[in-house]
């Protein structure tokens, strides 16, 4: 009945070492590794790209309107808004459309035909972009070629034609994340307007879309981050010419400027002279420009869409 | 709403819903229509000539699993450390601050993963173009998919498993090889298989770093050890006016690679489907 | 009519035995801001059966975890005050709270079964714990365990199906077989029977009773009944002003139970 008291400390409570713990170790050391990337890719090219800023200083380089590498002028002007327009012509041309599939899924279609719908729009979100851009290559370039003919394009290859094919691109991203938006409002607010006698559109329209409004900018910036940064598909089909810029910036000129081919910041790193210019330092440093632009403007708008995804998970989390 | 403007609006929705799976149907319709006449098993096991115009894929292909075999053999290891330290090992700031640089790494664009692999793998290291550097560099650019498919998986295991372990006496690496990463197995499965999907897909990342267009066939080495691939092959084809035998090998190829990505992502989709199914059962303590 | 707050010198009858096996020492808890323990005072007497008694919410459970840390595991909160298992306080930082919780057992109020065979769960603890028990003396100790808790019977032919085809109450006693299989001098059950049926609890409690004397046993429950079975004395945990939990009466249960203020501190608090 009596248990033997210990006289002396219970020697099992005590450990003798500190036992390294190798899994723990291996977890820290893969974040280390992790860090180490992500500083080198920044760095990297911060570090490579400061000849380019010298030479033509910040403003000369981002707002320069001619880029000819021979003639030792670096100005990614054209790049820029070629990067700008397409992805507004996508957005422009996905938004709705993808706004419209998610809505459609998210309050028409019962959860087994939702959950099909989603695996055709992921299926679609896996298709390589070479595909797409094969595509576009075969297909879309004559139609667009006619379909512009009363702008009198010199072919098929514009930046129009690379807005259309990025929109059919990012028509997934931003099907797919409007609709998680849409899903992350509680039912309960559905059956409350509904039982008030409002319609299913008008609960769309006044209930549901207004309390997805962060979750569902989050999917259209998410999806512009992906318009950004697409090389293949828009190589193929823009066109890649240098310096085009519109005549004008306050009239009708920028959209009429998509009619004709362009050069974004991801055709130019995707095209031969990144491969050309490593020998020739300053032209080196003005691709790594290019390169450094585009992980900024990138990383800018991901940046603000994962604030605004958190926003949202906050927001139903009080509720 | 009226009645009439409520059919349009949701007539107008179904016409969008209806449209995105027209567009995937027309992509795979098309392809398959335009490539059929070359499809063959010759065309899978057969070398190119004369620039794709004749010949099959073999080479490509072998390519392409070669390059995403590497990837995947670099992040696996790198994934499931980071995943380990995001849900387990990492105090709540320090996983905040990794679940955000997880999610900007995933939208670096992958043109820029070919430069990095560009200035320290093929200049600095001078391996020159090199099938390791192609699967370095896709490796790196899969690492969130895996690492965010793992660790959502591990975030999902019951808590009360882990107390009762914890309860036993198993230190926190214990609960780790024992509770939680045996339960969470199937998301990193299903997470490589979706990285696989996009590394075998892409082109940019290889296009200074591994694929050439012709001369190669399977590797030797690691410098100067460049492999032909699917993606980087219908690339080049694509920039070019094509003879009509060159163009149905080239929608072949397309189909081929289509196909490659599509498997790879549909075998992911049951293990998928299975922790959608167990999180709205509420599979919680 | 509720006590009003004991005073100190109440408090310190609570804890007056000699060499305890379990002791506690103004241990509180807070969250936050918030206290949900406040100053508890209690010791457990070697191989007795303590049972906690109290409303559901007041800290029954947080008390319980206290003793063999497992309240480390949750984030954000503070503890204070010292725990001491045979004379030795466990909050300081030469303790290893792995190897403390491999001695101190616990089971929990719903079973918690690993998706593995019955015997890969009895031996559970020995084979990834600390004691790095060799293989071939698992089948050995899985059996003493299940023995011990009445099982070894039933499941002995099919030691290598999956666990979780056993029945609710045979889950819990495979728990319990679990935990005996470490040899813990402490067991910690946190309402063991509130998810099992009347037969499955009488067994359970039968176990209990069994258990005791080489083993020191601390059992938290919210039903009087349970207490006055299996009991050697009980304390009620109340909540005291500003709602933290408290430990206002610790005598010999038949004592609380006689002179009719269980009920009546239970009640008042219900109430």
């Amino acid at each position: 009945m009596s248990l033997p008291v210990a006289a002396a400390r219970p020697a099992w409570l005590f450990t003798g070492r500190r036992r390294l713990d190798p899994i723990r170790v291996a977890s820290l050391a893969a974040c280390a590794l992790a860090a180490a990337f992500l500083a080198g890719l920044v760095g990297l090219l911060a570090v490579q790209c400061l000849p380019a800023w010298r030479h033509e200083g910040v403003a000369g380089f981002l707002a320069g309107g001619r880029w000819f590498f021979r003639a030792r002028t670096f100005g990614a002007l054209p790049m820029i808004y070629g990067t700008v327009a397409v992805s507004a012509v996508a957005l422009v041309l996905a938004l709705p459309v993808g706004l419209g599939a998610a809505l459609f899924a998210s309050e028409v279609l019962p959860p087994r035909a939702r959950l099909a719908l989603k695996t055709v729009i992921e299926l679609l979100a896996g298709v390589p972009s070479v595909v797409y851009g094969l595509l576009g290559v075969l297909l879309l370039r004559d139609w667009m070629y006619r379909l512009l003919s009363p702008f009198d394009p010199l072919s098929g290859d514009t930046l129009l034609t690379a807005g259309v094919l990025l929109a059919v691109m990012i028509l997934p991203t931003v099907t797919t994340f409007s609709e998680d938006a849409l899903r992350g409002v509680p039912g309960a607010q559905r059956r409350a307007a509904r039982g008030l006698g409002l319609t299913r559109g008008t609960t769309a329209l006044r209930v549901v879309l207004p309390q997805a409004l962060p979750g569902l900018a989050a999917a259209a910036l998410l999806a512009l981050g992906r318009a950004l940064g697409e090389t293949i598909a828009v190589f193929l089909v823009i066109g890649r010419r240098d310096n085009q810029l519109p005549e004008g910036w306050l009239s009708a000129e920028p959209l009429l400027q998509t009619t004709r081919a362009g050069q974004t910041l991801t055709t130019k790193l995707g095209g031969s002279e990144t491969f050309l210019a490593w020998g020739d330092p300053l032209h080196w440093a003005a691709i790594a420009g290019l390169g450094l632009v585009l992980l900024a403007l990138v990383g800018a708008v991901t940046l603000v869409g994962a604030i605004l995804v958190r926003k949202r998970g906050g927001d139903a989390a009080r509720r | 709403m009226r009645r009439g403007a409520e059919r349009l609006f949701w007539g107008a929705t179904a016409l969008c819903a209806a449209g995105a799976c027209a567009v995937c149907a027309g992509i795979l319709i098309a392809t398959v229509a335009r490539g059929a006449d070359a499809l063959s098993w010759g065309f899978l096991v057969r070398a190119s000539s004369s620039a794709g115009a004749e010949g099959g894929i073999v080479y490509q292909l072998a390519g392409t699993l070669i390059l995403i075999a590497t990837a995947l053999a670099v992040a696996v290891p790198v994934a499931v450390g980071l995943a380990l330290a995001v849900s387990v090992y990492l105090g709540e700031r320090g996983a905040a601050r990794l679940r955000l640089a997880l999610y900007l790494w995933n939208g670096v664009p992958s043109v820029l993963f070919g430069l990095f692999g560009l200035i320290v793998l093929v200049r600095w290291a001078g391996w020159g173009k090199s099938w390791l550097a192609g699967g370095l560099v896709l490796g790196l650019m899969i690492l969130p998919t895996l690492t965010v498919s793992l660790a959502e998986r591990i975030d999902a295991v019951p808590r009360r498993y882990v107390e009762a372990a914890r309860g036993l006496g198993l230190t926190r690496s214990r609960v780790v090889t024992s509770v939680l990463l045996p339960q969470s197995a199937g998301g990193l499965v299903s997470g490589a298989l979706l990285g696989l999907a996009r590394a075998a897909g892409e082109t940019a990342p290889i296009l200074f770093t591994a694929a050439v267009f012709s001369g190669a066939t399977l590797p030797d080495a690691v410098r100067e050890s460049p492999v032909l691939a699917l993606p980087y092959h219908i690339f080049v084809l694509a920039q070019d006016s094509l003879e009509p035998g060159a163009a149905t090998r080239l929608w072949a190829a397309a189909f081929v690679l289509i196909a490659l990505v599509f498997g790879l992502g549909l075998l992911s989709l049951p293990m998928r489907l299975r922790v959608y199914d167990e999180a709205r059962d509420g599979g919680g303590p | 009519m509720l006590e009003p707050f004991p005073t100190r010198a109440d408090r310190t009858a609570c804890a007056s035995i000699p060499t305890p096996a379990v002791e506690l020492r103004d241990l509180s808890v807070f969250a936050g801001g918030r206290a949900i323990l406040s100053d508890v005072d209690l010791a457990v007497a070697p191989g007795e059966i303590l049972c906690l008694l109290g409303p559901s919410g007041v800290g029954k459970s947080t008390l319980l975890k206290c003793i063999n840390r497992l309240i480390d595991l949750e984030p954000g909160l503070d503890v204070r005050g010292e725990v001491l298992i045979e004379g030795e306080p466990v909050y300081r930082p030469e303790v290893d709270p792995d190897l403390l919780r491999s001695r101190v057992g616990m089971l929990f109020q719903q079973p918690v079964i690993f998706p593995a065979s019955i015997l890969d769960n009895v031996v559970f603890g020995l084979r990834h714990g600390a004691s790095r028990t060799p293989r071939r003396e698992l089948p050995g100790r899985a059996e003493r365990a299940l023995r011990e808790v009445g099982l070894w019977r039933e499941v002995r032919d099919r030691l290598d199906e999956p666990a979780t085809t056993l029945s609710v109450g045979q889950q819990q006693r495979l728990c319990l077989a679990r935990t005996l299989a470490l040899e813990p001098h402490i067991i910690l059950m946190d309402e063991p029977t509130s998810a099992l049926d009347p037969r499955s609890a009488r067994t359970i409690e039968e176990l209990a009773l069994a258990l005791k004397g080489p083993r020191t046993l601390i059992l938290v429950t919210h039903d009087p009944e349970q207490a006055r079975r299996v009991a050697d004395r009980a304390a009620c945990v109340t909540p005291g002003p500003g709602g933290a939990g408290a430990v206002t009466a610790c005598e010999a249960c038949d004592d609380l139970l006689r002179d009719g203020r269980l009920e009546e501190l239970l009640e008042g608090v219900i109430a």
